[in-house]
């Protein structure tokens, strides 16, 4: 994905949120798990990009600032917890393949759902950096926290991840990251 | 792209997997996790989305008109 680095004036507005739709409903999809309301999310993203447009530094990236407004914006939505879309053990016991590995799991919702179950902070910092690229300081710039904690935050999660497909591989229930 | 040296205490491994299974394991789900957006980058984007960009857009068009 290709960002848009400077936005010179907000006429730019509209070609920078349409170059950037993809990877917002991606991280959306990765934070809320339901395509539905991940697409919700990107639309209240938009909306609230528009608002804030005079906010906005523009010696500064427009992408971590407009994924910045997303993850607020579900944050604020999982304080409602009306947006939140929780997996119960169950539902991933039913869902999730027990013989899955890395390897076999090609499927993406099974994938989604996986890094769905992560605590939030740990989900979001794999959805930027291992799903969509992100470096460990745009991701923290996202986050609002410093590179080296995104960066253990991704390891915690990809640990969890793998331990959760071992786990499952064994027959066990996975625990909690 | 970012890369993560998932180095002892940054983290921890689990305890049931060798050093060289761990390590393959983690960049198959890497390349895993990857795909899995990758294959929600590629989704078509929905109308709802694009029509409401096309307003802003629209807006824009307006208001530099009058600007101008």
């Amino acid at each position: 994905m290709q960002a848009v680095e400077h936005p010179p004036t907000s006429a730019a507005l509209a070609g920078m949120l349409e170059e950037n739709l993809p990877a917002l409903r991606a991280y959306a999809r990765g934070l809320c798990g339901n395509p539905t309301l991940a697409d919700d999310l990107v639309q209240d993203t938009v909306l609230r990009a528009c608002e804030k447009l005079d906010t906005f530094d523009r010696d500064r990236p427009i992408r971590p600032w407009l994924f910045a407004i997303l993850r607020n914006e579900f944050l604020q939505d999982a304080r409602r917890s009306w947006r939140r879309m929780e997996l119960t053990e169950a539902i991933c016991d039913r869902e999730l393949l027990t013989d899955a590995t890395p390897e076999s799991c090609s499927d993406a919702r099974r994938m989604l759902e996986m890094v769905t179950a992560l605590p939030v902070d740990l989900r979001e910092s794999v959805s930027l950096v291992l799903g969509l690229g992100f470096t460990y300081e745009e991701a923290g710039e996202v986050c609002g926290v410093p590179a080296g904690t995104i960066k253990s935050r991704v390891s915690r999660a990809r640990s969890a991840l793998v331990a959760s497909f071992e786990e499952r591989a064994a027959g066990r229930t996975p625990t909690a990251a | 792209m970012a890369r993560d040296d998932n180095k002892p205490g940054d983290g921890g491994k689990p305890m049931n997997l060798p050093g060289a299974e761990q390590k393959s394991a983690s960049k198959a789900l890497s390349t895993a996790l990857r795909n899995t957006y990758d294959s929600v980058l590629n989704e078509p984007v929905p109308q709802r989305l694009t029509d409401l960009v096309a307003r802003i857009r629209a807006e824009e068009e307006r208001r530099r008109k009058r600007d101008n």
